[in-house]
Order: C-alpha cells, then sequence, then structure tokens
C-alpha cells in the first residue's frame, strides 16, 4: 500500500487547522474563550506557532501542485489545493487566513484601522472554514462507508 | 487503505473532534452574550497573554525601527510577487492546454 505525501500533507494540514480553530476561536472574544477554559497565553502560544507552520504546509501544497501540473500530471487526490470547486475554495480561504493573520501579527501597533479590518477578515472566514470543513466530511464519508 | 482500521479511526476521530468544535462555536454563537465576570476573565487571560505568549514579543518587536523598515520594504515585494506567480500560474495553464489541443 503506498501512501503518497499529498496524503500526509492533507492529515498534517487537519491536525493543524484543528489546534488552530479551536485556539483561534478562544481568541476570538469573552463570548468563545470558555471553549479553551481562558487559557488565553496557551491558546496564543499554539496559534501562533503553528500558524507558521500552516504557511509551511501551503507553501508546500502550493509547489507540490505546481510540480503536477507541469510535470506528468499524476493525480493528487488527497492535495488541498488544485482545479476541484473546494480545493480552490480552500486555497483562497486558506490565503486570506494567512495574510490576515500576518497583518495582525505585524501591525498591532501600527494601524488600528488596518489591525481592526484584518480580523473581521480572519474571524469571518474562519467561520466560513469550519463551516465548508463540516460539509466536506459530509460529502466524503462515502469513502469509509463499508 | 480506505477498509483498513488506522484510516477509519482517523477519519473518525478528526470528524469528531470538528463536529465537537463546531457545535461549541454555534452553542457560543447563538448562546446568551458573556457576562460581567466572563469578560473580566477573558481580558485578564488575554493581558496574561500578552506579559507570557508570542503576543507581547511581536509587540515589543514592533518598537525596533530597522526591524519596522525591513518588515515594510518586503511589504513592496508581495504585491509584485503575487501578481507575477498568478500570471505565470496562467501561463503555465494556457501553455498546457494549448500542448493537450495540439496534439
Amino acid at each position: 500500500m503506498r501512501i503518497n505525501l499529498d496524503f500526509y500533507i492533507h492529515w498534517i494540514w487537519t491536525a493543524t487547522f484543528g489546534v488552530l480553530a479551536i485556539t483561534g476561536f478562544a481568541l476570538m472574544g469573552a463570548r468563545y474563550g470558555w471553549i479553551m477554559n481562558y487559557a488565553l497565553p496557551l491558546a496564543d502560544y499554539l496559534h501562533r506557532t503553528l500558524a507558521a507552520l500552516f504557511v509551511v504546509l501551503l507553501t508546500l501544497s502550493l509547489l507540490l501542485e505546481a510540480f503536477r501540473l507541469t510535470g506528468e500530471n499524476k493525480p493528487a487526490v488527497w492535495l488541498m489545493v488544485g482545479t476541484k470547486p473546494y480545493q480552490v475554495f480552500t486555497l483562497i480561504t486558506t490565503l486570506l487566513l494567512v495574510l490576515s493573520g500576518i497583518f495582525i501579527w505585524v501591525c498591532m501597533e501600527w494601524s488600528a484601522a488596518g489591525m481592526a479590518f484584518s480580523m473581521m477578515v480572519h474571524e469571518i472566514v474562519s467561520f466560513l472554514a469550519l463551516g465548508s470543513l463540516i460539509w466536506h466530511i459530509y460529502q466524503k464519508a462515502h469513502a469509509i462507508k463499508t | 487503505m480506505y477498509n483498513k482500521k488506522w484510516f477509519k479511526l482517523l477519519v473518525w476521530s478528526s470528524s469528531v473532534f470538528f463536529f465537537f468544535l463546531s457545535g461549541c462555536v454555534l452553542i457560543a454563537s447563538l448562546g446568551p452574550s458573556p457576562n460581567e465576570g466572563q469578560v473580566h476573565q477573558w481580558m485578564a487571560a488575554m493581558m496574561g497573554a500578552m506579559e507570557k505568549s508570542l503576543m507581547g514579543f511581536s509587540m515589543q518587536l514592533e518598537e525596533d525601527s530597522q526591524l519596522a523598515y525591513i518588515i515594510y520594504s518586503s511589504g513592496h515585494l508581495i504585491l509584485p510577487t503575487a501578481i507575477g506567480g498568478f500570471l505565470t500560474g496562467l501561463l503555465v495553464r494556457s501553455l498546457k492546454t494549448y500542448g493537450k489541443k495540439t496534439k
């Protein structure tokens, strides 16, 4: 049984996104802080550390897709980015999350308006991404039915 | 692979995690607003994050003017790089489509 790189990237991405989601929602506001029992120093540390890993995974996925398209074009069914509609949606939401996240990280003191806009984008896209993930689970559930 | 026990366990555990997280987010979003105690608890935890975590560290880095200049200068590279990458992707895609049509 051969397991390709795209399979590993998919599940590492899933685990990373899961921790980013739970820590991110806890950091979002007092309404959601109870999700991690208000352990915000830990949530902040995990969120920022795994965000760096998330960017690495995104870069790796984009490189893999670029090599796949310009090379033998072997199918990579587990890859998070690609030409199928949900892959394009994942790419767009990931880019929005990464770019707004970088802005939040870097520009906390510089521009209050930019910070507020980035946080709004980051929060809305995170809701969309989580909702789409539930849809994705339902859509692919047929694969493990016996 | 789809019939292997470890794979089914992987899928079920991640699915359960995300379903529970979605449930928590829905409960928090549609439920009552946080009370004063919860708001103070969250604000105190956020102050703790600024003191103990990377949030405070990054805020101190922003006071470094040399680093700020580097970050600002690198920002000028991002837009041309992103546009160039997008156009390159379109070019590669059109070349592959043209290559398939002429075969």
